[in-house]
């Protein structure tokens, strides 16, 4: 394509390309740089009361601190780790769980309305039993994570499980293939998609389980940052909190964007 | 000559929640070996429940479904092509090995062959979704003959392709299978499709169905699909075979 002469008319639409992702990206930018300015401003002409609602600059300095004295990576650090652990926990036992039901089909009727009721429950709401059996550390916040995730990977598995063709089931019959087969080279591979929204959904919900936990129990982490912030009344600390989050949270999000952009455009 | 397959007087019963339906109420047919038999026959009368009953995966609800020997083997076209995405044509090809354990070396000569013979040796490494739906068909039947099956069944296997396209794959995949020698059963809606291909066409009652009449189709067998189209006896057939399906709907 290169090396041929372009037409007028490709070099227009290239061109008209190009100029619209300047305009998304640029307003973007200036969406952001012009919220935090209009904020900034406000707080230096004192028409809002940093002492409850912080500022860009008091955030900043807040950070600084932070990494000055090497609290900043700590934290980052316990709530990734409480994270992943969470985010990889849920999705074994959840992908084990969806096994189970698709191997044993009496066992997911017998099991639905359970699962239905777990699904729809606020895992919350188990948070003090969590605490009083798993005592108030690391490990309530990680089953926390885990249990809001687990649900939800058990039921987006099986779900791809059933999608998947009856007619590719059939031809696998007919070549004699066993169960463990089926499930390894049809089930397995076949429901690739559902896995990569299972992944994409439970990065959010592993951050909500760990979050809700260092609020309830933590001594290190984001949150409880957010949470020791809001208790002392330092606002810079909270928004700092809110702001690490949503980055880590945009990274491992984006992680798994990247992941499952180059497992669809092999076969896709 | 003895047949490969003998079904004797197939009767097949649906059962569900609310009521038992019977599809097939007798079907006999024997299948010989080099035989390319079509079943046509109105919608709903269990077309694909012959073959399904052959291929061993819906048992019959009486009558008996006799092999030749204990070695017959039997290899099945699905509707769709029903290549795996996430596998090379290759490993496509190579899936029924795979499954029953018989990735050895002569058997994967003859799949080399194949895939030269039929023009894929270049896709080897592709993904279907970088073939037409023509050789995404070829690369189906290629991974049903990997496995030396005596006889193919093959249910509506075009249906799923354009009409265009419907017509190439067709006579590609009937010389094919000429060329390698092989017993094929097909099922199909298509009544010129069922003529232009095969050399006995089975027509099926409506449901609860029973074998009607078997036609003999004496065109030339050396002569492509789009050639017996185009012959003088094809509209003769034609015309006799659908007034037989259309008396009784």
């Amino acid at each position: 394509m290169n090396d041929k002469q372009m037409s007028k008319e490709r070099i227009k639409y290239l061109k008209k390309i190009k100029r619209e992702n300047f305009t998304v990206v640029f307003t973007q930018i200036a969406l952001i740089t012009g919220a935090l300015m209009i904020w900034e401003a406000l707080a230096d002409f004192n028409l809002i009361d940093t002492f409850i609602t912080s500022c860009p600059s008091r955030v900043a300095q807040t950070l600084m601190n932070l990494s000055n004295r090497g609290d900043l990576w700590v934290n980052i650090t316990v709530t990734m780790a409480e994270t992943f652990a969470g985010f990889a926990l849920g999705l074994v036992i959840g992908f084990l769980c969806a096994v189970a039901l698709w191997w044993f089909p009496t066992l997911s009727r017998i099991l639905d309305p359970y699962l239905i009721i777990l699904n729809a429950m606020p895992k919350i709401a188990l948070g003090p039993i969590i605490i009083i059996w798993a005592g108030a550390g690391y490990k309530s916040i990680i089953i926390m994570a885990l249990l809001i995730s687990t649900i939800s990977t058990v039921i987006g598995i099986y779900s791809g499980f059933r999608d998947v063709d009856e007619e590719k089931l059939t031809l696998m019959r007919t070549f004699g293939a066993s169960k463990g087969q089926i499930l390894f080279k049809v089930m397995i591979p076949a429901s690739y998609n559902s896995f990569l929204g299972v992944l994409k959904i439970n990065v959010g919900l592993s951050w909500v389980g760990v979050i809700m936990g260092e609020f309830l129990v933590s001594k290190a982490g984001l949150g409880y940052l957010i949470m020791y912030g809001s208790q002392v009344f330092n606002l810079d600390l909270v928004t700092c909190g809110i702001l690490l989050v949503s980055v880590c949270a945009a990274v491992m999000y984006y992680l798994v964007s990247a992941i499952e952009k180059a497992i669809t455009a092999r076969f896709e | 000559m003895k047949p490969l397959v003998e079904l004797v007087d197939i009767k097949k019963t649906y059962q569900t929640k609310y009521e038992e339906t019977e599809a097939i109420k007798g079907f006999s047919l024997n299948i010989v070996r080099g035989d390319f038999i079509s079943i046509v026959g109105p919608s709903g009368c269990g077309k694909s429940t012959v073959l399904s009953i052959i291929a061993g995966l819906t048992e019959p609800s009486g009558g008996s479904v006799k092999f030749l020997n204990d070695s017959i083997t039997i290899g099945y076209m699905p509707q769709k092509d029903e290549l795996f995405s996430w596998r090379s044509i290759y490993k496509n090809a190579v899936l029924g090995l795979e499954i029953q354990h018989k990735l050895t070396p002569e058997h994967l000569i003859y799949v080399e062959y194949l895939m030269k013979a039929y023009g894929l040796q270049e896709f080897k490494n592709a993904y279907p979704s970088q073939l037409s739906g023509g050789m995404r068909q070829r690369a189906a039947l290629i991974r049903t003959l990997a496995l030396k099956p005596d006889i193919l069944l093959l249910d509506e296997p075009f249906s799923a392709l354009d009409y265009q396209t419907r017509l190439t794959v067709s006579d590609d995949i009937r010389s094919i299978i000429a060329r390698e020698e092989k017993t094929a059963v097909l099922v199909t809606h298509d009544l010129s499709e069922a003529i232009s291909l095969s050399d006995k066409v089975a027509v099926m009652s409506a449901r609860p169905s029973v074998l009607k009449r078997i036609y003999d189709i004496s065109l030339p067998k050396s002569a492509s699909g789009h050639e017996r189209r185009l012959m003088n006896d094809f509209a003769g057939y034609f015309d006799a075979i659908w007034k037989d399906i259309d008396k009784n709907e």
